[in-house]
């Protein structure tokens, strides 16, 4: 269930950024899984160059991973090397959140980083001798006058991994452990629900597998451009490698040199680099804690925090990191004091902050190493307070105050009976009864039946209220996903609407752009169209970003 | 997905029969009162949620998105559905709409422009017979085609929303020069695509050669025998 809207969701994201063909591309791998091209054209009938150019676009901008898998000879037909093609769903819902990357970047690095990163984000690939072109042509001067500026910009985003090099476009997966996606079972009750959640799990690890052989080393992923070495800052770049030159022989020299240089030319041509939304998922998920922190305890706890987080980052070696690196005293102090915020903080209020953080209650770090002087971040402990948080208020929203005070009864008790509920909820009794049961109907509780009797009998058995936590948040981002659609489907919709008053301001200002006098003019009641229009497509626009923070806090987080 | 739904519809938000049922605490069951008819499809939402009020930020991130996606629909990577209305009758009547209507369709740049058609970044397969040419335009305006006047609705929008605009002058005397000859080359690619759909239309209606040149030949041998046919089907009832 996890999947549909999500599939939804993504195949309605291509149809607004790419258009019709290539969405009918996306739907056919997205919902059925990797596929050969002689099956993508047999189920989308398109005729082989439209499809060929739709997964051209595709990959280009990285929802889509060829892969190679080798098939054993079957009857008399040779054993053959066939190319797969996998639909990244992650990475196209990525793009809904381009604009927040934007921002980061831009707070971080800059302006002129944040306009080299939408370049990247456009295009979804480019070359350093493309990205250059296109920084020059939109500032309207010379390649040679931007290149300088350009590329140290360009090297700070590769130091601090915002963008890396393209993956291969078709690395060898091993055949064995890829199966049909399994029939996922159908049932409206819980047990059905666990092994729903497992079969998605088996499907996720084949996606999983395939990313990661296709993905290099990091080593790789950061390697700087030659030409870029003796660019920009140095020191602290350990991403950097350089081309190991052997002292002495001049000749021997001379002709490395020349390795050298037409390497840096094949790395400025051929090498292509993308934005790392792994590292950009990263630097949002920090933000999160932080301000999950903020609102917890408070902000000074907060900087902290951010602080620490940041002396951490680079240690972070997988993409949803549970814990940090375990940092000490010292370290920590300097970090502060570094930062803006934290310059004012005396050593006993980040100690105090430390401190609080530390508790058993809240257990946002834990002190570890000898004596207790280094902390570690629990991020998934944040994270989860968040998503609790965020669960409550959605109770609250939908149920009201009473199923809210009974689902947080609920999380910290786990399994009750109705009755105990419902004194320790301050609820009526009959009251209670009917908000779990409707937390019922919509899965958010679930009932145990405890026999005390052999026969089952429903007068003799104990019913236990109980809250299965994993499933809830499954649920939860199910919903999610098919908010994100509803909006996305109501925001095209309400354009389609006023099509024409849209296509009339198109005309208006065409006729402006071209310099010619214009005979078309909106009337009172189209300005008006116009201004609301305008409205619910900023506000729908505007919720739809703020609904994607609470998606990436239960599934990218 | 119908037959989906409409289980897990039962289950979630229809009247209280069937799984589960209602137990008060001495396990008796509570069947509670049936309604009248169906429950309303669309209930009416009592407690909605004010309007929200848009931050600075807010405003900035959505400028970006529509600035993102504006691009997105000028861009090559963008794949029209080619037109019905390109071949047949319907090409052929001239409409009065097709003399204001503003199609961006022409003024696309191929994607062989930006791309970068090698096996080392895309699969093999996909590159087809390797004789697409690279048609990069030497002064780089596959880059700036977002500047100008092709614009989507919602950055129209902004745009009328803000009085003082920057408008790319010269930018825009490049661009109507590069329209031109892109013109040119997108029609180009589009006579490939509209020679080969012609191509199939005849090849099923003609066949091969042989056939092709006895169709509608007559010659008069059977002048005769046609008519004792016609005769012959045409037999009156008395």
């Amino acid at each position: 269930m996890a999947m549909r809207h999500k599939c939804k969701l993504s195949c309605d994201l291509i149809h607004t950024h790419f258009g019709e063909l290539v969405e009918k591309v996306c739907r056919c791998l997205v919902y059925k899984g990797p596929l050969v091209l002689a099956e993508i054209a047999r189920y989308t009938e398109m005729n082989i160059t439209q499809l060929r150019n739709c997964l051209l676009v595709l990959v280009q901008h990285n929802c889509v991973q060829g892969f190679k898998i080798f098939q054993e000879a079957v009857g008399p037909n040779p054993p053959k090397v066939l190319t797969s093609y996998l639909g990244l769903t992650d990475n196209i819902l990525h793009r809904m959140r381009f604009p927040k990357f934007l921002s980061i970047v831009r707070d971080e690095l800059g302006e002129e980083a944040e306009a080299l990163l939408e370049g990247l984000l456009e295009h979804g690939r480019l070359t350093l001798e493309q990205v250059v072109q296109r920084a020059a042509a939109r500032a309207g001067k010379a390649e040679s006058e931007v290149e300088l500026p350009l590329k140290q910009t360009f090297a700070a985003l590769v130091r601090s991994h915002y963008i890396e090099r393209c993956p291969a476009s078709e690395p060898t997966v091993a055949p064995k452990a890829i199966e049909p996606p399994k029939k996922v079972p159908r049932g409206p009750n819980s047990k059905g629900r666990a092994a729903k959640v497992a079969a998605i799990k088996n499907l996720e690890s084949d996606y999983d597998r395939i990313v990661s052989v296709a993905a290099a080393l990091d080593t790789e992923r950061f390697r700087m451009p030659s030409s870029l070495e003796e660019v920009g800052e140095t020191g602290g770049g350990d991403v950097s490698m350089t081309d190991p030159v052997v002292p002495g022989q001049k000749r021997k020299r001379d002709a490395l040199a020349m390795d050298a240089k037409t390497m840096a030319i094949v790395d400025e041509k051929e090498v292509l680099w993308r934005a790392n939304y792994e590292e950009l998922i990263r630097k949002l998920r920090h933000q999160a804690c932080v301000a999950q922190v903020k609102t917890r305890i408070d902000a000074a706890a907060g900087s902290v925090l951010a602080a620490m987080l940041e002396m951490t980052r680079s240690s972070e070696t997988t993409s949803k990191p549970q814990v940090s690196a375990p940092l000490s005293m010292t370290v920590i102090m300097q970090a502060v004091t570094m930062t803006p915020e934290g310059r004012t903080m005396t050593m006993e209020r980040i100690r105090g902050a430390l401190h609080q953080m530390a508790q058993e209650t809240v257990g946002f770090i834990t002190r570890t190493g000898e004596g207790g002087s280094s902390y570690i971040i629990n991020m998934h402990k944040i994270i989860e307070q968040g998503r609790r948080n965020e669960v409550e208020a959605i109770v609250l929203q939908r149920f009201g105050r009473e199923s809210c005070r009974i689902f947080r009864l609920l999380m910290m008790k786990g399994q009750m009976e109705q009755k105990q509920i419902a004194g320790m909820a301050m609820v009526q009794l009959k009251d209670a009864r009917e908000l779990l049961y409707r937390l019922l109907k919509e899965q958010y509780v679930v009932v145990q039946e405890v026999a005390k009797t052999a026969e089952h009998s429903a007068q003799k058995s104990i019913y236990l209220w109980n809250i299965n936590w994993d499933v809830v948040k499954l649920l939860v981002l199910d919903d999610m996903y098919h908010a994100a659609g509803n909006l996305q489907q109501r925001l095209s919709h309400e354009l389609e609407q006023e099509q024409e008053v849209l296509e009339l301001l198109k005309q208006i200002q065409a006729a402006k752009a071209a310099g010619a006098e214009t005979h078309v003019t909106l009337t009172q009641r189209q300005h008006e169209q116009v201004k609301r229009i305008r409205r619910v497509a900023s506000i729908l626009e505007a919720s739809l970003l703020k609904l994607d923070n609470a998606i990436l806090l239960f599934y990218d987080f | 997905m119908a037959f989906r739904g409409g289980r897990g519809g039962r289950g979630r938000g229809r009247g209280g029969r069937g799984f589960p049922v209602m137990r008060d605490e001495d396990g008796m069951a509570l069947i509670p009162k049936s309604r009248d008819g169906p429950p309303p499809l669309f209930p009416t939402l009592e407690n909605l949620p004010p309007l929200p009020d848009l931050t600075p930020k807010d405003e900035a991130l959505v400028s970006r998105r529509r600035h993102l996606e504006s691009a997105w629909n000028v861009s090559p990577y963008y794949i029209e559905k080619p037109k019905a209305k390109s071949v047949g009758l319907a090409a052929e009547i001239e409409r009065y709409s097709d003399r204001y209507k503003l199609s961006v369709q022409t003024k696309r740049p191929p994607l062989s422009s930006v791309l970068k058609l090698a096996s080392a970044y895309f699969p093999a397969e996909l590159l087809g017979q390797g004789n697409q040419k690279r048609n990069q335009r030497a002064d780089g305006a596959q880059w700036t085609l977002q500047t100008g006047s092709a614009k989507n609705d919602l950055q129209r929008l902004d745009q009328l929303a803000s009085l003082e605009q920057k408008r790319m002058k010269d930018g825009e005397d490049k661009e109507d020069v590069d329209k031109e000859e892109k013109k040119k080359k997108e029609g180009e690619e589009g006579d490939d695509d509209d020679d080969e759909e012609k191509l199939d239309d005849e090849d099923e209606e003609f066949g091969d050669d042989d056939y092709a040149q006895n169709f509608g030949f007559d010659d008069d041998e059977d002048y005769l025998d046609m008519d004792d046919g016609g005769d012959d089907e045409g037999a009156t009832y008395t």
